[in-house]
């Protein structure tokens, strides 16, 4: 059975309602509607020349300039599955993606020297140009035409970081793009095609990709795109300049805007702040609403789900609740045998959606874990129902989600116990500054003593082998670490220890 | 009593550039110096663990110059 393929339906709607309407900014430049149809039919004309076939995978790492939606938009029109991660990964998580997707093609900006790198002889690689456009195709495309998938075909896949810190593949259908639009676009935030989109989070997480991509095509809307890493300089002019109606982020930034601000109030033109990607404490969101009268409406989602689950009212957030379940999606807080908790009592939050992935890629052990037989998917999140709120309690496992990003405590501790000082080290989730870290807590070596500058070290030697988002905001030195009778290092005693 | 030149070198000791942290004025907000995700929070544990003061959320939002970090510290004190 044959499903719409969500590019074609994406583009589509907009071409015939408003091509002259602009789709995307990016920096001073413009791109519509009827540009975006065309350039990413270009970009299928250039999979088909390159021998690209429908079912096929290609790799993307792009900033977020108009090549993202083009060559993502390009990628489903072909039928070929779309496989977007983030610019800054390492060389050897670019090779383990490369090679359990099994991309035949890397889609990059030539800036970007590691995916390359990694890519070698494994993979073709097609580069953009300027402003985010590609090479001509060679072929006028008369005969083109948007492949017809198949209801069961993948249309894109995101990584995320997984437990062991490898990255795992989360596939997802045409039809997911579409439906998250109504259940959270329109029944929960009211997108209409008046709303100006800015998302902070990029186009390589889920939450970036709703916001950047479906929403704004779904709806008819603009979406601003920054290509750099944001700043709260960079934000608050992007803001003041292309003046958004909604505002996509996470915490950190939230908190890093409100440390920028020395006024008593900050003036701003939207009508919407949207908040995921990690806990939203409520001290951020009250300090928010005092600087600009505004309410963060908070929410949680996953890659597995598309997007979020549950999610804040417009006019309704409560301070420190995650929000209340949305429809089109139910939700079972259950204890550590799967029974269902009582309102006011911790459980485990499953999840069920018709926009959840089916499996991981390659990985039927963990998928089997997750993606349970009665169609509802472990979270790995701790919740308090009470009514009707839901109130996010921390994780059953030892992931930590900071900056939006998820961290495996296991690859900061292998890349922590690679420094001479350190003879053991455990890694958990912290509380510094409103927001959840990744604190580190050490054994030194033999004859080492604690010196005022050993976290220095310790930051430098992890920043320059792990992205930001995975560094401790803390390092502690301990005389030993919490074991089990086998050895297995208890995290979970060590979160929030000072 | 925390002075700047202590907070100075707290800011030091977290990695923040020497040629940063010279010219970090009392009264300017720490962010205007290209202050991180990573700096923020390892600034503030880095005066919880130097004057064994406790910064809770609220407060950590609202100190935002190396006076406020002063006057915040005498405040505990």
């Amino acid at each position: 059975m044959n499903t719409v393929n969500a590019a074609e339906a994406l583009l589509g709607r907009n071409l015939e309602r408003r091509p002259d309407k602009i789709a995307y900014v990016c920096g001073t430049h413009a791109l519509t509607y009827r540009e975006l149809d065309r350039e990413s039919r270009r970009f299928s004309l250039l999979l088909h020349e390159r021998g690209m076939r429908p079912g096929e995978r290609a790799l993307i790492v792009l900033p977020d300039t108009f090549a993202y939606p083009v060559a993502f938009l390009g990628c489903l029109l072909t039928g070929v599955m779309a496989v977007a991660v983030g610019t800054d990964l390492r060389r050897e998580d670019f090779a383990h993606i490369l090679q359990d997707s099994d991309a035949r093609l890397l889609i990059t900006h030539p800036d970007l020297a590691v995916p390359k790198d990694a890519a070698g002889d494994a993979a073709a690689v097609l580069l953009c140009e300027e402003h985010g456009f590609f090479p001509s195709p060679k072929t006028d495309g008369a005969n083109w035409k948007p492949h017809q998938p198949a209801a069961a075909d993948f249309a894109y896949m995101l990584y995320s970081s997984g437990s062991t810190g490898k990255p795992k593949g989360i596939p997802h259908r045409h039809q997911d793009l579409l439906l998250v639009c109504p259940l959270v676009g329109e029944a929960v935030l009211a997108l209409t095609e008046d709303d100006v989109v800015f998302s902070a989070s990029k186009f390589s997480f889920a939450y970036g990709l709703v916001n950047s991509l479906a929403f704004p095509l779904f709806f008819g809307a603009t979406a601003i795109l920054l290509a750099d890493k944001p700043n709260p300089a960079i934000l608050l002019d992007i803001i003041h300049t292309h003046r958004p109606t909604v505002f996509f982020s996470v915490p950190t930034i939230y908190s890093q805007l409100i440390l920028a601000c020395t006024a008593d109030h900050l003036d701003l033109p939207l009508r919407i702040c949207a908040s995921s990607g990690e806990a939203l404490s409520a001290a951020i969101f009250t300090e928010w609403r005092r600087l600009t009268g505004l309410e963060i409406i908070d929410a949680i989602g996953s890659t597995e789900m598309t997007y979020w689950y549950v999610a804040n009212r417009p006019g309704q957030a409560r301070p420190g609740a995650t929000g209340q379940p949305i429809a089109g999606y139910r939700l079972r807080l259950v204890d550590d045998a799967d029974n269902d908790v009582p309102p006011g009592q911790e459980g485990n939050l499953l999840v069920s959606g018709a926009t959840m992935a089916p499996f991981y890629w390659n990985l039927p052990e963990k998928s089997a874990e997750t993606m349970l037989p009665d169609g509802f998917a472990r979270t790995g999140d701790v919740f308090v129902e009470q009514d009707g709120f839901y109130y996010h309690r921390g994780r059953s496992d030892d992931m930590i989600k900071s900056g939006g990003q998820w961290v495996s405590p296991v690859l900061v501790e292998e890349v922590l116990r690679e420094h001479p000082e350190v003879a053991d080290c455990a890694v958990a989730a912290v509380s510094v500054g409103a927001l959840i870290k990744p604190g580190a807590f050490v054994v030194l070596a033999p004859g080492i003593q604690p010196t005022p500058d050993l976290a220095k070290r310790l930051r430098r030697h992890v920043l320059a082998r792990l992205p930001d988002a995975l560094c401790p905001a803390r390092f502690s030195c301990v005389a030993d670490l919490p074991r089990t009778a086998t050895g297995k290092i208890q995290r979970f005693q060590l979160r929030n220890r000072r | 009593m925390a002075n700047i030149n202590e907070l100075k070198e707290l800011l030091l000791g977290i990695g923040v550039e020497a040629e940063v942290v010279n010219t970090v004025t009392p009264t300017a907000a720490l962010s205007q110096y290209n202050f991180d995700s990573l700096d923020w929070p390892a600034f503030i544990v880095a005066v919880e663990t130097r004057y064994g003061v406790k910064i809770s959320d609220g407060d950590s939002l609202r100190l935002k110059t190396l006076n406020d970090f002063i006057q915040f510290i005498e405040a505990e004190a």
